[in-house]
C-alpha cells in the first residue's frame, strides 16, 4: 500500500502512462464515426487513468499492444453497425452514379447525350464567367451578360472566349484526375446554375426563421434548462430503484400539474395516460405518467386513424451515491 | 481452445454478475472477474462491454470522486439489467447443460 504521498509522486507519473497509450490507441480508432470516436476517448481517457493509478507495470505491459487493446475494445464495444464508414466515398459515389446511369432516365440521358453534350459546352462557360462575375462582387443580375470587371461588353467577350475552351476541355483525353476536377467543377456550375433558375424572374428575398416557433418556456409549461420541454417526471431512491407512482406538489401544496406533455423536444406526438384516482378522476400530479410517442415525428393525427406508437421508456439516469461521509460528485450520462 | 474465444460469448453475463449485488469501477471488474477464475479477460474486453451494456441502458454509472487517485467510474445494474441478468442465466443454465451432456457422452463420433 502506498501512502498519499507516494500517491502523489506516482499520480503524475501514471497520468502521463495514460495519455501516452491513449495516444497509441486512438489512431487505431479512426474507423469509429467521429462523435462516437470523440466520445469514445473520452471515456477511455478516464478508464486508462483509472488503470494506471492502481500499482502494477507500466500500461503498455499490462494492456497489450495498443493496437490489440483497440481491436479488442471495437470488438466487444458493438460498433454501430451501417455507420462504419467502410467504404470509401469515392467508391460510394461511383455506385450512386452507376445505379443512376441503370435508371429509366439515365438511359434516356445517355441515349441524348451526343445531342446534349455540346449545349452543356456551352452552358457551362457562361455559368462559369457567371459564377467569376458574381463571386467577384459584379451584380448579381447575370442574365443575359454577366457583369465582368463593371462591364457587360468584358462580360460577353469573357463567354465567347470560354465557349471555345470549354469545348476543347470536353474533346481533349485528361487524366483521371483531370477528369474528376472537370466532373466536379462541372456538378458546382451545374448547381449555381439551377440556382440561378431558381432566382431568376423573382426577386423575393426569402428570410429564414431563425428563432423557431415560440418556446416551450413561452407557453407557460416546465422547460429543463437546455430549452427542452419537461415531458414527465420520474423519481428515483438513493439505490437507483425507479418510485412508481409519486404525488409532486409545489412549495404552496399545489399538485405539479404544468408539464409540457403534448409533444417531446424532437416534435414527437406524445399521448400520456393519467392515473386515477378510487372515483376514476384523473390524479394529474401522479408521476412518472405512461407516456407513449407518435413514431413518425410532426405527423398530425387524425380521428378514427390508428396511430403508429412507442411507449416512452423512463431515462437512463446517473444516481449519485448518497454518502454523509466522503465527497461525491456526479457526471451527466455520457452521450448516446 | 483459446478461452478468449469461450469469453467472447458469455462476457455479458460475466460482467452483470459481478456488479449484480455490488457497484465497481472498470478496473475493480476486471480484477473481479480475474479472482472468479476467469484469468484470460483482458481489460478492452471487459471496458468495451461495460460501455455496451451502458448505452442499452442494463449498466448505470457514476463517478466517484477519490482523495487517493483519478475519479473512479463505477458502474451497477439497473432494473433492466437485472431482468437481462436473469433472462440470459436461464440460458446459459440451458447452454451448459446441453453442453455437459454432450462432452459426458461416453460414445463418441469421432474414431
Amino acid at each position: 500500500m502506498s501512502s498519499t504521498l507516494d500517491f502523489g509522486a506516482t499520480g503524475d507519473t501514471a497520468t502521463r502512462d495514460a495519455e501516452r497509450y491513449l495516444k497509441d490507441v486512438a489512431p487505431h480508432l479512426a474507423a469509429l464515426p467521429a462523435e462516437e470516436r470523440a466520445d469514445l476517448l473520452d471515456d477511455l481517457a478516464q478508464h486508462l487513468r483509472e488503470i494506471a493509478a492502481e500499482e502494477g507495470p507500466p500500461l503498455v505491459e499490462r494492456l497489450g499492444p495498443p493496437e490489440a487493446y483497440a481491436a479488442e475494445l471495437l470488438a466487444s464495444a458493438g460498433v454501430p453497425l451501417g455507420r462504419r464508414p467502410g467504404v470509401p466515398l469515392l467508391d460510394r459515389a461511383a455506385r450512386v452514379v452507376e445505379r443512376g446511369r441503370r435508371s429509366w432516365a439515365g438511359q434516356e440521358l445517355m441515349r441524348l447525350s451526343p445531342a446534349l453534350r455540346p449545349a452543356w459546352w456551352v452552358a457551362r462557360a457562361f455559368l462559369a464567367v457567371a459564377f467569376l462575375a458574381e463571386a467577384g462582387g459584379g451584380s448579381a443580375d447575370v442574365f443575359p451578360i454577366p457583369e465582368l470587371a463593371g462591364s457587360r461588353l468584358i462580360g460577353l467577350l469573357a463567354i465567347l472566349a470560354a465557349i471555345p475552351l470549354s469545348v476543347r476541355l470536353a474533346e481533349r483525353s485528361l487524366p483521371r484526375s483531370g477528369r474528376l476536377l472537370v466532373a466536379g467543377a462541372g456538378a458546382v456550375l451545374a448547381v449555381y446554375g439551377l440556382s440561378l433558375l431558381n432566382g431568376a424572374g423573382s426577386a423575393d428575398v426569402h428570410y429564414v426563421d431563425a428563432y423557431g416557433p415560440p418556446s416551450f418556456a413561452d407557453r407557460g409549461c416546465l422547460t429543463a434548462s437546455s430549452g427542452r420541454p419537461i415531458t414527465n417526471l420520474y423519481a428515483y431512491d438513493s439505490e437507483g430503484r425507479l418510485l412508481d407512482p409519486v404525488l409532486l406538489f409545489d412549495q404552496d401544496g399545489q399538485p405539479v400539474d404544468n408539464l409540457c406533455p403534448e409533444a417531446d423536444w424532437r416534435g414527437r406526438q406524445l399521448f400520456t395516460e393519467y392515473r386515477q384516482d378510487v372515483n376514476g378522476a384523473p390524479v394529474i400530479n401522479a408521476f412518472p405518467r405512461r407516456q407513449t410517442a407518435a413514431v413518425q415525428p410532426g405527423r398530425p393525427s387524425f380521428p378514427g386513424q390508428p396511430e403508429a406508437t412507442v411507449p416512452v421508456k423512463p431515462p437512463a439516469v446517473v444516481v449519485p451515491r448518497l454518502s454523509p461521509t466522503t465527497t461525491v460528485t456526479t457526471t451527466a450520462p455520457a452521450p448516446s | 481452445m483459446d478461452t478468449t474465444q469461450l469469453l467472447k460469448g458469455v462476457l455479458d453475463l460475466a460482467v452483470l454478475a459481478v456488479v449484480r449485488d455490488e457497484d465497481g469501477y472498470g478496473y475493480d471488474i476486471v480484477r473481479r472477474l480475474r479472482t472468479a477464475g476467469l484469468d484470460d479477460v483482458g481489460d478492452a474486453s471487459v471496458y468495451g462491454t461495460l460501455r455496451r451494456l451502458y448505452q442499452a441502458g442494463a449498466l448505470k454509472s457514476y463517478v466517484v470522486a477519490s482523495e487517493e487517485g483519478p475519479h473512479r467510474k463505477y458502474y451497477g445494474a439497473t432494473p433492466a439489467g437485472r431482468d437481462l441478468y436473469e433472462t440470459w442465466i436461464k440460458k446459459w443454465r440451458g447452454f451448459a447443460e446441453a453442453m455437459d451432456v454432450l462432452i459426458d457422452t461416453p460414445e463418441r463420433t469421432t474414431a
